[in-house]
């Protein structure tokens, strides 16, 4: 029985819904079954003939097949700490799931997963210590984030120090760029050092935290964060001043303006020494 | 224009483009040896995407090789037979990479890789038909004018063909590079394993390529199923590849060559030596004189 000419368009339209069904290319032929070939065919050899050696099905299951293993091995590699949480079957599923729930529409396969952690919180909600395994994903992908970031120079600690004491509340300083500052349901280091290790990691109970990921060269760090350094790079990074951060973290609350005073040369030379800072600015007269 | 002492049909290509060499592509597991070693390879290939919107290792990695080879940009998402319109976005990134690190050549698949804005991050298969020929002639026209040079498109490796398919695939390849004035990347493990799949000649195949637009050749490994091969870039050339890539170099006289390995990917020196391999089926240097 012949089809009806199928346009390049409905071709296309055709084959990636086949290749990129979830249940594989047997499971796509099936729905194109149910919902019609294009051109009015009434089977995928009318489509895709096939040869003597592979039907149309395990032709069209190659493309299939490498669709997902694919780009479930990209998530792989970019969540390896969710998927140790998770186990590793359990997350090929979490995948596949998300990746049917968001299909790419970048060029770029860096983009891929870039709502994985809210896919996470949002949508996966039968997963088992979902929320710690949020707050993973979300440290893992601004790992990922700042791999890519432009690089900066860093200022130097001297730099820093060279700033004259009665101009710290007029300072605006810019962070480099390749820095997330994430605040987190969870405490994360622990358990991704170690994995990282290899060691046994306990997976911890529920607890407000923040961390820093930056890049200052090619290497990523990340760093937990107490809740005062934390508050004062966020309005830092905001673009306030030194002094309106301060002023608006005592307005705030939780904030002593004497222990901040204390503790600000400190956390600076910290800073310096992590080279979070790309440039000062002196604002004023 | 032929080589001197060789068969009538062995040209060289048409924009007069060196032959670079042999090559290797610029992978992330040898960025540091490639810097600290700077090992004797004539030129690197690079995934374009992966060089794209990165500021990070990658990028600074890229400036340092690309100020001490020549760099040839590889893209795997142009997506030159997608019937989604062109990415201006995406040709404008490429634009700015070849500009960053000096490319001496853009190239991508006959192929497209998604479409209705879904990406498949895969090198799907065109139909081999009129309409389809017109439709990528005139969007190679298109990606070409808006880059202001020419493309070179590499022949895919296939796993299934379409009941509309009219033409040959070699031929859709030769009228395709003629009517779009496109330069040709001949991968001949490709060619192999299309063939394999689809009960074709390879000498067939290679009689129908239009050689003075050849301007360079891939080598890969490739898994061979026994049902069908898949292009797999995963292990040593096999002697049949090699035995194609000694007629296409007869046929084009000497072309800048490159063996890609993307998994399971050998340490450097290994990788190298591989490649060198190739060195017995090309002219020595200076044998290579043209005559018009």
């Amino acid at each position: 029985m012949s089809s009806d000419p199928v346009s390049l368009r409905e071709l296309q339209t055709w084959m990636l819904r086949v290749v990129s069904h979830p249940q594989g290319a047997e499971g796509g032929l099936r729905d194109a079954g149910h919902h019609g070939f294009p051109g009015g065919a009434q089977q995928a050899e009318q489509i895709v003939p096939g040869n003597d050696r592979l039907s149309p099905s395990q032709q069209l299951h190659i493309y299939a097949f490498m669709y997902f293993a694919r780009l479930v091995e990209i998530l792989e590699m970019e969540y390896p700490t969710v998927r140790f949480l998770v186990g590793p079957e359990q997350f090929e599923e979490l995948a596949r799931g998300f990746l049917v729930a968001h299909p790419s529409s970048h060029y770029s396969l860096n983009k891929l997963s870039l709502c994985f952690p809210a896919y996470l919180k949002d949508e996966a909600t039968t997963l088992e210590h979902r929320a710690f395994a949020v707050a993973l994903a979300r440290v893992e992908r601004a790992m990922e984030d700042v791999t890519d970031d432009p690089r900066d120079e860093p200022l130097s600690s001297e730099a820093l120090v060279s700033i004259p004491r009665d101009r710290w509340a007029s300072v605006r300083l810019h962070p480099i760029r390749a820095m997330r500052l994430l605040e987190l349901s969870h405490p994360t280091s622990e358990f991704m050092n170690a994995v990282q290790e290899e060691r046994h990691a306990n997976i911890p109970g529920a607890e407000t935290t923040a961390i820093c990921v930056y890049r200052p060269g090619n290497t990523v760090y990340r760093r937990a964060l107490p809740p005062l350094r934390h508050r004062l790079l966020v309005r830092l990074a905001d673009g306030q001043t030194l002094g309106e951060a301060i002023a608006g973290m005592v307005a705030e609350g939780g904030a002593d303006p004497e222990v901040l005073a204390g503790s600000l040369g400190q956390w600076f030379e910290d800073w310096a020494e992590d080279r979070l800072f790309r440039a000062i600015e002196l604002t004023g007269p | 224009m032929c080589i001197q002492g060789t068969a009538d049909r062995t040209m060289t290509n048409r924009w007069k483009l060196p032959d670079l060499g042999l090559g290797v592509g610029l992978r992330t597991p040898h960025f540091s040896y490639v810097l600290e070693q700077e090992p004797e390879v004539d030129w690197f290939e690079i995934i374009s995407e992966n060089f794209m919107d990165t500021g990070g290792r990658a990028a600074s990695v890229l400036d340092e090789v690309a100020s001490r080879y020549p760099i040839v940009m590889h893209g795997v998402s142009l997506s030159i037979g997608s019937t989604d319109p062109l990415n201006l976005r995406y040709l404008e990134r490429l634009g700015e990479l070849a500009e960053r690190c000096g490319a001496v050549g853009r190239g991508d698949h006959l192929c497209w890789t998604g479409g209705g804005g879904h990406n498949g991050h895969d090198l799907y298969p065109m139909p081999y038909t009129e309409e389809s020929l017109d439709h990528v002639i005139g969007r190679i026209r298109e990606a070409q004018t808006f880059l202001g040079r020419p493309l070179v498109m590499e022949n895919p490796s296939t796993y299934l063909t379409f009941a509309q398919d009219t033409i040959p695939e070699a031929e859709f390849i030769a009228r395709m590079a003629n009517e779009s004035d496109c330069a040709l990347l001949l991968d001949v493990n490709n060619v192999y394993v299309t063939c394999r799949n689809h009960d074709l000649d390879a000498t067939d195949y290679l009689d129908q390529l239009p050689y003075d637009r050849v301007v360079q050749v891939h080598l890969a490994g490739h898994t061979d199923k026994g049902t069908h091969c898949i292009d797999t870039h995963d292990d040593y050339v096999r002697d049949e590849v090699w035995e194609l890539y000694a007629e296409v170099q007869r046929r084009t006289g000497g072309t800048a060559t490159l063996l890609e390995w993307d998994d399971h990917i050998p340490e450097f020196p290994e990788l190298l030596a591989e490649v060198k391999k190739a060195e017995r089926f090309r002219s020595p240097k200076g044998e290579q004189r043209l005559v018009q």
